[in-house]
């Protein structure tokens, strides 16, 4: 825990002297582009290493009834059998987190009125999943609003989108909520890591450089806005620089702009490499991007083995005897088998 | 002088928590904590890949001496073979949310029982081959390699898994720990290592046809004695036609239910109810087995012993099969038994009921109706005549058995069908029903009763959520559609919720079913006298679904 | 304060120790996850273990609790230690651990009203609350040992019958 967030404030320090010390063309031009390059490659190499292997069985995990009977209704969403079925269930899961909603707690409660006494009892916990969805989504906006960055004119839609985060119009310039609630949902799920036990046991140094590394990017930003105030217009002129692979000098622009960018580059750089693929991995999730119309269509296994099983030719041979004397039809009779 | 020891010492308080990382700590291989190890001759027998003498609470396992590069090939080749593996393997982000969904973790408080880290015990050795941070950060990153110690592990909790599926659901990303315990037993048959439990019958089923190994003609005498039971109760003799030719359905059910108390009452429910529709059917003593303990073993196995099933299809050509009440045997067949084996003899069509005519499209392809599928219908369209109130000693609770819930999504056609048979019926309380359903704590080969006290512990959610219900409702029964339930809820139920007996559904269907000229029904199924039986003759209601009558086409 | 207010005021404490001297009883390796104390790690375990801890404190401090209640409340936490892996003293010597802890606490408070008899009889109590637990636990051992034969047995149910018939077979034909 400890160690990656001393690994976070390494890689911030160094951009910082980096950047102070004259060398942002390396901090501001190299390192994006190499992280573009190796995000963009990493993640095709990794989607292509999962999509390799093939998907020999149709096994969706069922979360309802199934399509069965005329007078029985079936869950078409939790239990799909169609296509249509399966989008449906897909974009519920990647885009509100389906799975998560259903997460239940199993606790104690203290004084049930059956048991007169303590209860095991399993509810709803909807925690993990709010702060799951704050985070994707405002991380999203986000990312979103970054290009204006990117982009001359800005779209109308992007400028839409800012006047919307800035709704509650407080502080100039105005605060964007979601750069807040992406901050406190990190926080809440960096918070869930360390202070739940279970949670604790199991988590590695790449469950928590992940929470760090998202944290720093997201208040490098927020410091970049409110209070280490950047100019604007330079860092857009030096960002159109970028993308269109006419880097002009950032030599002007505060350092801890290039910390935030070098953070962003490392993100990028680890993303193909780490558990973070999860973004694309969830729609290879076979057992949630498959129908469960397997008895009515034929899932067909492209590595399926030859059959080989005890034949029941070879079973009569065994029984035979014993089988006549018990009346069983046979294919042979014994008289017939013994020439 | 010899000192007693202080009660503080004989209960051993144990410092707090671990100091060691998950990585570090090892299962203890205590009696009781694990299951036999499966014979020699039997694992030559069905030419596993090598057989070997071990005993898993002894320090060498004897097992080959390339042991690592077996398991680390085997590793590869599935990785090749299951994207789901190399998914799994990668995608986890360690959110947590799994880990009190697995009733071994609720019962044991085993941290490495979380499904979780159970994965990551095999995500640890993918992570030092596979990936790049692995392999530079080693430990720090959670890697490590191969050793004797991480094979036992292994060994540990692939047989403290049920395959239940119930951290799946809950999984953001679908990850599997089925898929992964399935796999990674796999791995261990690659080096020898498998249980008694699962090996035994799979040697029977694929030798015999039945999980005992009972020869052809005794097992259907044995189904005879069955059909005898069913004259003393009802004063009628069903028909027991055994693997004749030209009939229009091949019925094939777990051959536990032959043998087993008390699976062989709802064995008798089928003998009835296909009695009184007077179906064209056959049982077949080669393809006798529904159960398929191959799944417990390897995705080959499965395949293996599934084949009969259509192999003897073709060969009776029959139209069609008629699957009984069974967990894992629905698994298979839902979403394996095509795979495997399909597609499905050409004499075989789409199921049609020949009582009502409706047509199973759902299983168009695999070409095999669940029975309570096929019951419900037969209810649904009016075509038995039932009389509930013979089951009105019981107030029965339905647990939905993990395979059939959550891998088929067969939830309302039995409690359709228990409804219609039963006139209590009480559900236990939500997030441990339907597809969130608790395991019987013993699915997947883990019924064996040298492990009796891990069972109790791994059952405790579901006897909980029993024990509540029969305190709050007085529920005194259980019905369930799966063969090992029956065969694991009893103890489970006189441990935990005492007063609990624990039936097949077609046992309660075979209670109520009025057959045709049937004498005055005064004992149940299990030869028990019906205390609600009236002096005089019961008043004849058609008791069955008055509700909006489906059409018969 | 008489008796049963200081019985009374002490019960919270003595309950939460002891239902933590109880988790600490578990394998170094799980207790982490009963014991957090913000985090009571909600499950059966803990849930048993609290059931009986409230219910044990009020029948040793001599509260008119019905012989069924307390039956009830400690069955279900002594068949749990019944079929966790330890040995019957591990098992039921939980149930000792309460000893101390009212040493700690109650016995100086009724020793300071020279209510000794009043403190022993409490002791007592639990001893016999302590030989109950132990009928509870041999009878869910005993239910155990039942299960593994009728298991086996119920497998091979029908099977005996059949077996039973063949061997009846010559004699019925006499």
């Amino acid at each position: 825990m400890f160690s990656s967030l001393l690994l976070v404030l390494l890689i911030g320090a160094i951009a910082w002297v980096g950047a102070s010390a004259g060398l942002a063309s390396l901090f501001g031009v190299a390192l994006p582009y190499v992280a573009a390059v190796v995000f963009i490659v990493g993640m095709v190499w990794r989607m292509a290493y999962w999509a390799k292997s093939p998907v020999p069985f149709c096994i969706p995990t069922t979360g309802g009834q199934e399509q069965s009977l005329d007078f029985i209704k079936q869950n078409k969403i939790d239990c799909p059998s169609t296509t249509w079925g399966v989008v449906q269930r897909m974009f519920l899961e990647v885009f509100f987190f389906r799975s998560l909603f259903r997460n239940s707690l199993a606790d104690v409660r203290e004084s049930d009125p059956v048991s007169n006494g303590p209860r095991s009892i399993y509810y709803s916990s909807k925690w993990l999943w709010v702060f799951a969805l704050l985070f994707h989504y405002c991380f999203l906006l986000v990312f979103i609003r970054h290009f204006r960055f990117f982009m001359e004119p800005v779209p109308s839609c992007i400028t839409f989108l800012e006047s919307i985060d800035g709704i509650m119009q407080i502080g100039a310039p105005r605060f964007f909520w979601t750069g807040g609630l992406a901050l406190v949902a990190l926080l809440f799920l960096l918070a869930r890591r360390i202070f739940n036990q279970r949670l604790r046991y199991l988590s590695l140094l790449n469950d928590y450089f992940p929470l760090w590394l998202l944290i720093a990017i997201v208040g490098t930003g927020i410091c970049l806005r409110y209070f280490d105030k950047t100019e604007i217009a330079q860092v857009k002129i030096f960002v159109m620089g970028l993308t269109h692979f006419a880097p002009v000098s950032g030599a002007d622009i505060n350092a801890l702009f290039f910390v935030h960018l070098t953070l962003v580059s490392v993100l990028l750089l680890y993303f193909p490499f780490s558990k973070l693929a999860h973004m694309p991995g969830v729609f290879f999730s076979p057992t949630r991007n498959q129908a469960n119309n397997s008895r009515r269509v034929r899932h067909i296994n492209p590595w399926n083995p030859p059959k080989q099983y005890f034949t029941y030719p070879e079973y009569e041979d065994t029984y035979r005897d014993a089988m006549a004397e018990a009346g069983l039809p046979l294919e042979k009779q014994p008289e017939k088998a013994a020439e | 002088m010899a000192k007693l020891p202080t009660p503080q010492m004989l209960v051993a308080s144990r410092p707090a928590f671990p100091d060691k990382s998950w990585l570090d700590t090892k299962p203890e291989f205590t009696p009781g904590s694990f299951c036999y190890p499966a014979k020699k001759e039997t694992m030559e027998l069905l030419h596993m890949p090598n057989p070997h003498d071990w005993d898993p609470a002894a320090e060498d396992w004897n097992l080959p001496e390339n042991w690592e590069k077996i398991l680390c090939d085997a590793f590869a080749d599935r990785l090749e073979k299951h994207r789901s593996l190399k998914l799994f393997m990668d995608i986890c982000v360690r959110c947590g949310a799994c880990a009190d969904k697995c009733h071994f973790f609720l019962g044991t408080n085993d941290p490495k029982n979380m499904p979780v880290l159970r994965a990551e015990l095999l995500r640890s050795l993918y992570r030092r081959d596979y990936t790049m941070l692995g392999k530079i950060l080693g430990k720090k990153a959670g890697a490590r390699g191969w050793d004797m110690s991480v094979v036992k592990e292994l060994f540990y909790y692939a047989y403290q898994c049920t395959e239940c599926r119930r951290c799946s659901l809950f999984c953001p990303y679908g990850i599997d720990t089925a898929e992964i315990t399935a796999i990674v037993r796999e791995l261990l048959h690659e080096v020898g290592l498998g249980i008694h439990w699962i090996m035994d019958p799979v040697k029977n089923c694929s030798f015999t046809g039945n999980h005992l190994g009972i020869q052809p003609h005794s097992f259907v005498e044995i189904v005879e004695m069955l059909a005898d039971d069913c004259e003393t109760i009802t004063g009628i003799r069903p028909k027991t036609p055994f693997n004749e030719k030209g009939h229009e359905i091949l019925f094939i059910t777990p051959s536990g239910d032959v043998f087993a108390d008390p699976g062989i009452y709802t064995f008798m429910g089928y003998l009835m109810l296909f009695h009184e529709l007077d179906l064209d059917y056959t049982f077949s003593t080669y393809a006798s087995e529904g159960g398929n303990f191959g799944s417990f073993t390897s995705f080959n196995m499965a395949k293996k012993l599934n084949a009969k099933m259509y192999a003897e299809a073709e060969r009776l050509g029959v139209k069609w099969i008629l699957g009984g009440e069974c967990g894992h045997m629905w698994r298979v067949i839902n979403q394996y038994m095509d795979t495997y084996n399909g597609p499905s003899p050409a004499n075989m069509e789409v199921p049609v009921s020949p009582i009502t005519g409706t047509v199973f499209s759902n299983a168009a392809s695999t070409k095999m109706v669940h029975i309570a599928e096929f019951t419900a219908d037969l209810i649904r369209h009016n075509k038995l005549r039932l009389d509930p109130s013979r089951n009105d000693h019981i107030i029965t609770t339905f647990h939905d058995s993990c395979n059939p819930a959550r891998a088929m999504g067969l939830l309302d056609e039995p409690r359709y069908v228990l409804r219609h048979v039963c006139n209590n019926f009480v559900e236990m309380p939500e997030n441990t029903i339907r597809e969130q359903t608790f395991c019987c704590g013993a699915g997947s080969g883990l019924n064996t009763e040298e492990i009796m006290e891990l069972r109790m512990r791994s059952g405790m959610p579901r006897g909980n959520a029993l024990r509540y219900v029969q305190q709050k409702d007085g529920v005194n029964h259980m019905a369930c559609v799966c063969a090992i339930d029956r065969a694991t809820l009893p103890p489970l139920a006189d441990y935990w919720a005492p007063g609990v007996t624990v039936s097949g559904l077609h046992e309660l269907v075979g209670n109520a079913l009025i057959m045709k000229g049937e004498g005055k029904r005064t004992m149940d199924m299990r030869q028990e006298d019906l205390p609600n039986v009236a002096e005089d003759e019961p008043e004849e209601s058609p008791a069955d679904a008055p509700e909006a009558q489906g059409e018969g086409q | 304060m008489n008796i049963q207010e200081i019985f009374r005021s002490q019960k919270n404490d003595v309950v939460r120790l002891w239902t933590e001297a109880v988790y600490s009883t578990y394998p170094f390796e799980t207790t982490g996850f009963l014991r957090t104390k913000r985090d009571p790690f909600g499950n059966p375990v803990a849930h048993m273990t609290r059931e009986a801890a409230g219910t044990l404190y009020d029948a040793v401090a001599g509260e008119e609790v019905e012989i069924d209640t307390v039956k009830a409340a400690l069955e279900r936490f002594v068949k749990l230690r019944a079929v966790q892996t330890f040995t019957p003293s591990q098992g039921l010597g939980v149930f000792y651990l309460m000893k101390p802890l009212l040493r700690e606490r109650i016995l100086p408070a009724l020793a300071a009203q020279a209510e000794l008899d009043a403190y022993l009889t409490a002791e007592s109590r639990l001893d016999s609350l302590a030989l109950l637990a132990f009928d509870i636990y041999t009878a869910a051992r005993e239910t155990l040992a039942e299960s593994r034969i009728k298991e086996i047995r119920n497998q091979h149910a029908q099977l005996a019958r059949w077996a039973q018939r063949l061997e009846e077979g010559p004699s019925g034909a006499r």
